[in-house]
């Protein structure tokens, strides 16, 4: 940068002032410069406070939808709190359902008395049962079984006793059959069980077992000993056969041993058909 | 807006917690200041602005004081709007200015640990703070 002080170049008029016009000169220049110094700090403070009026009015403008954030999750979270409250409370009725639906299938399926099946329940399983036998080309045996003259029980004794015996009557029951037989009452005092995978011959030896017991057993009432007989009938199926069919055939052979005397098992030899 | 219990003394700067506007106790003669809560005052210049004046002419009585244990700030935020983020700034500006003049200053910050944001925004503010001292904290979990 040339300093305004250097002495005039040549060709140019000398002045015994030059000195003092460069000075000037510089002076003039500098001014110049100080306003460029002073539009510019100017410009400076109007660029900031341009800026900081948007940041105000960013700042208001945030506060405004934070405001609104906050109390849309307030209302949410308020919102969760109920949701969680009614959940649980759902939860409760579900759970009070499910126990309930429980009970009612356990009172639908299990008899109250004999804690064997219900008739409905009895007939369900031996269905399927029926038809697993069949898939499988294996034969199931059902027994139908009455306690010999026991409207004669209820009669002298009353219906309290007659309980009993059929009480006993159904722990006896269970506790012949084997694992995976099915008992259940069938009426009255009319049983039906059904012994899948049995051929006749053990099926028969089972019924007579019962017999046996029930005409040994005894059933305590009020001081007294109180003692019953069975009839079984007994039909075996090859598995092709429909269960009713199955089932009126082993009710004829126990009307059959009802005929013959009571108090014993009859088989229904005869094939299906 | 409903009216806040609040006293101001020589001693004592106490502003009750509203739904909208923190606790503030500032005990100047403990020298400890304390705000705690939500912070979204409708005219958030109309709160904080008393306090910061407040702060300013405490400060700068401490500045000449130059009191050997440090002045303590306590910060217990649960929620805070962008209004009262600048004046939270504020008072750091004016607590860091006190430091840089020799006036000892402790910040702590306490944070729900299940809030991550307050955690953030702590951790944020640490960052201009250079004289005066900031501390995070996690909250202890509240008894159920």
């Amino acid at each position: 940068m040339s300093s305004e002080l250097d002495p005039p170049q040549a060709g140019e008029a000398y002045s015994l002032y030059f000195q003092e016009e460069a000075v000037i000169r510089q002076a003039e220049t500098m001014i110049g410069k100080l306003d460029e110094v002073s539009d510019g700090v100017r410009t400076l403070a109007d660029a900031y406070r341009l800026g900081y009026r948007e940041t105000a009015r960013l700042v208001r403008i945030s506060d405004r939808m934070q405001l609104d954030l906050h109390e849309a999750n307030r209302t949410l979270t308020a919102q969760a709190e109920d949701l969680k409250r009614l959940n649980g409370t759902l939860r409760k009725e579900i759970e009070r359902r499910e126990q309930l639906e429980q009970e009612l299938r356990r009172i639908a399926s299990v008899d109250e008395l004999t804690g064997t099946h219900t008739r409905r329940h009895l007939l369900e399983l031996a269905e399927h049962e029926q038809r697993r036998s069949a898939r499988h080309g294996k034969g199931l045996v059902v027994l139908m079984m009455d306690l010999d003259h026991f409207k004669r029980i209820n009669d002298r004794f009353g219906h309290a006793a007659g309980d009993q015996l059929l009480r006993d009557f159904g722990a006896l029951l269970r506790s012949s059959l084997r694992k995976g037989d099915i008992a259940g009452r069938f009426g009255g005092e009319e049983f039906l069980a059904v012994l899948p995978e049995t051929d006749l011959d053990t099926a028969e030896a089972i019924a007579n077992r019962l017999c046996d017991r029930v005409r040994e057993g005894r059933t305590q009432w009020t001081g007294q000993f109180l003692s019953v007989t069975v009839s079984i009938g007994l039909a075996g199926t090859d598995g092709d056969e429909p269960l009713d069919r199955a089932i009126s055939r082993a009710d004829q052979a126990l009307y059959e041993a009802k005929s013959a005397g009571r108090d014993r098992v009859l088989v229904a030899r005869s094939g299906p058909g | 807006m409903p009216t806040a219990f609040a006293y101001e003394s020589m001693d004592t700067l106490f502003l009750q917690r509203t739904e909208r506007s923190p606790l503030l106790e500032f005990d100047f003669v403990g020298r400890r200041l304390r705000i705690e809560g939500e912070s979204y005052p409708e005219d958030a210049a109309a709160f904080f602005g008393p306090v910061l004046k407040s702060l300013e002419s405490y400060l700068s009585e401490l500045s000449v004081q130059r009191p050997s244990s440090p002045l303590r700030l306590e910060l217990r935020m649960a929620y805070f709007n962008s209004s009262s983020a600048k004046a939270l700034m504020n008072i750091f500006q004016m607590l860091e200015s006190a430091a840089r003049q020799g006036v000892p200053v402790e910040v702590h910050w306490y944070y729900d640990p299940e809030d991550e944001t307050m955690q953030e925004f702590g951790e944020d503010f640490s960052e201009d703070l250079e004289y005066a001292r900031f501390n995070l904290h996690e909250l202890e979990a509240q008894p159920s």
